[in-house]
């Protein structure tokens, strides 16, 4: 039996697959195929069941004194141009104003800021619930709470549980990069390693805080690497089961020292998920983050193993620094449409995935006659014919 | 064709459109129509197994001018704010292939759909690729047509397929079968 058929005997049987499947599925597989086995499993978990929400973006400060090679957001020192730390009373009169009653969550990444003192953190989110307590506070990746514990002299338990006494609901999964030290060393080399990572999620799942989890693809690492950090991420979430979902994040490469590589393309990211969603069998959400993909290619995703679009965002800073032309907001009707038009059902969710409310799915025959509706009046479609 | 999506495209009862396209008919505006209402990837699998059947491995990236030829089908739409989105398009392209006989080339506009969308049209039926070389996203430090054609000969390359790039001498798209 050839490898790809035995690796799709084991998808039907849902057993689990192997490092070596897992480079085999990246090298070997045609897309199709690999899109419909991921495919499978998603349904097999969600039908068509396809989540997003109505959150919003913050970074309250892009001073950083770390120095990843694909980041085009950091700044090394406050004063440097560009560089910004918000105060208290613009981030908390940020979230004030929102002006989208159905607002369910805050997400707040920042760079590590070698000067602000960790009661600022808690202040900040003291503030956020004291304006809008209904709002779920998904902040501070990984990295950022292993920094807060080397620079603040604490454990990482003692760090999320004083994050999570000021109103902390779950982590972010970003920082994750490629756990592999053969290219974290190169890429991210002055902040928390893949273990540290690690750690800092376990520790978030132990104090009963949910995480997401990411991989940043697309730059220097191998398949191998990519299958390395899938099995990690696999190998913590059989210990603790509190990662929600996986977000591939495809590397971009304007203004940051990565900008002679090619970015990965719509094909390495549709491969990407397939094969996260394949690898990835304990986690129970892969999420087409439609930023770092492209809104097209993240709805195509639907399609590929993916459950979750992630959700209005508003404003994001990271990607757009790095080159991204998608626009900086989808409404909730944009989201709905994407969805329904991918033949999903649109389910808003919350940030643990509770169902907010699940909305019906497109009527197949109007779907289908809107489209060619469309088309035909936008004189889409011209087609030469044979001489 | 891999024997997953066969074997889903037989429990969806596609068998017969399959049988057909491969026959080398272009299935009706009704069979299209039908299809519709079908699994995007089965779609797509029945338009790239008609490509691969029909067309080759070989992506045609011709300049715009070309695009009057004879046996020639052109997918023009873009997803648009309040037009079709990326998946209703891709959909649309798999069921032009399948509507479109087989020694007919199918084309689609990277200026138009995007690089990205138009690098998954290959996967959708698409074997001809056209726009401007000289556009406004190129490869960083390497500004210009050259790094145009190197950025779209790697999307080509990247989806598993030939790039070939049809000088104004090449013969017709048409004859260039595989």
């Amino acid at each position: 039996m050839s490898t790809l058929r035995r690796i799709e005997a084991k998808v039907e049987a849902g057993e689990r697959l192997s490092f070596d499947d897992g480079c085999a599925l990246f090298s070997e597989a045609d897309l199709l195929t690999l899109g419909r086995l991921a495919n499978q499993v998603r349904e097999r978990r969600h039908g068509d069941r396809t989540y997003f929400n109505v959150n919003m973006r913050f970074e309250a400060t892009n001073v950083c004194e770390a120095s990843c090679s694909f980041c085009a957001f950091a700044k090394l020192e406050e004063g440097a141009p560009l560089a910004h730390t918000t105060t208290h009373e613009a981030a908390w009169r940020e979230l004030e104003a929102f002006p989208d009653p159905r607002l369910t969550e805050l997400h707040m990444v920042n760079g590590l800021h070698p000067k602000l003192p960790f009661e600022w953190y808690e202040e900040l989110l003291r503030g956020w619930k004291r304006v809008r307590p209904s709002v779920h506070l998904k902040c501070f990746t990984g990295v950022e709470v292993h920094f807060f514990a080397q620079k603040f002299g604490m454990t990482h338990e003692q760090v999320l549980a004083r994050l999570q006494a000021a109103g902390l609901g779950s982590l972010p999964g970003g920082g994750a990069e490629i756990f592999h030290p053969e290219v974290r060393q190169r890429v991210a080399p002055d902040k928390a390693t893949g273990d540290e990572y690690l750690a800092a999620h376990r520790a978030a799942h132990k104090l009963g805080l949910p995480s997401n989890c990411t991989m940043l693809y697309g730059h220097i690492e191998t398949f191998e690497h990519r299958v390395d950090h899938l099995l990690r991420l696999r190998a913590l979430q059989d210990d603790t089961r509190g990662f929600q979902c996986f977000i591939p994040l495809a590397f971009h490469n304007e203004n940051n020292s990565l900008r002679k590589l090619p970015e990965p393309t719509a094909v390495d990211s549709l491969r990407t998920l397939a094969v996260s969603r394949l690898l990835l069998d304990n986690i129970p959400h892969i999420k087409a983050y439609w930023v770092s993909m492209g809104i097209a290619t993240a709805q195509t995703a639907l399609a590929f193993g993916a459950d979750d679009l992630d959700g209005t965002i508003v404003h994001e800073s990271i990607y757009h620094s790095a080159g991204s032309r998608v626009p900086m907001a989808l409404s909730r009707d944009e989201l709905v449409r994407l969805i329904r038009e991918a033949g999903r059902v649109p389910v808003e969710r919350d940030t643990t995935y509770g169902v907010v409310e699940e909305l019906p799915r497109a009527q197949r025959l109007e779907a289908s006659m809107k489209v060619r509706e469309r088309m035909a009046h936008k004189r889409a479609l011209s087609v030469v014919p044979s001489s | 064709m891999g024997r997953v999506l066969s074997k889903a495209i037989e429990a969806a009862g596609l068998s017969e459109y399959r049988a057909r396209a491969l026959a080398g008919t272009a299935l009706t505006q009704a069979d299209t129509d039908r299809l519709r209402s079908a699994d995007l990837l089965l779609v797509a699998g029945l338009a790239d197994e008609v490509r691969a059947q029909f067309r080759g491995d070989d992506v045609r990236i011709v300049p715009k001018a070309r695009m009057r030829e004879p046996k020639l089908v052109v997918f023009e739409a873009s997803p648009e704010a309040s037009g079709p989105t990326g998946a209703e398009v891709l959909r649309e392209i798999a069921l032009l292939r399948l509507r479109t006989p087989g020694d007919t080339a199918l084309a689609v506009s990277y200026d138009a759909l995007g690089l990205e969308l138009a690098q998954t049209a290959l996967l959708f039926g698409a074997d001809v690729l056209f726009g401007e070389l000289a556009g406004k996203r190129t490869l960083p430090l390497l500004e210009g047509p050259n790094a145009r054609r190197r950025e779209i000969a790697g999307l080509v390359e990247r989806s598993g397929r030939r790039p070939r790039f049809a000088d104004d001498n090449e013969p017709a798209l048409a004859e260039q079968s595989p």
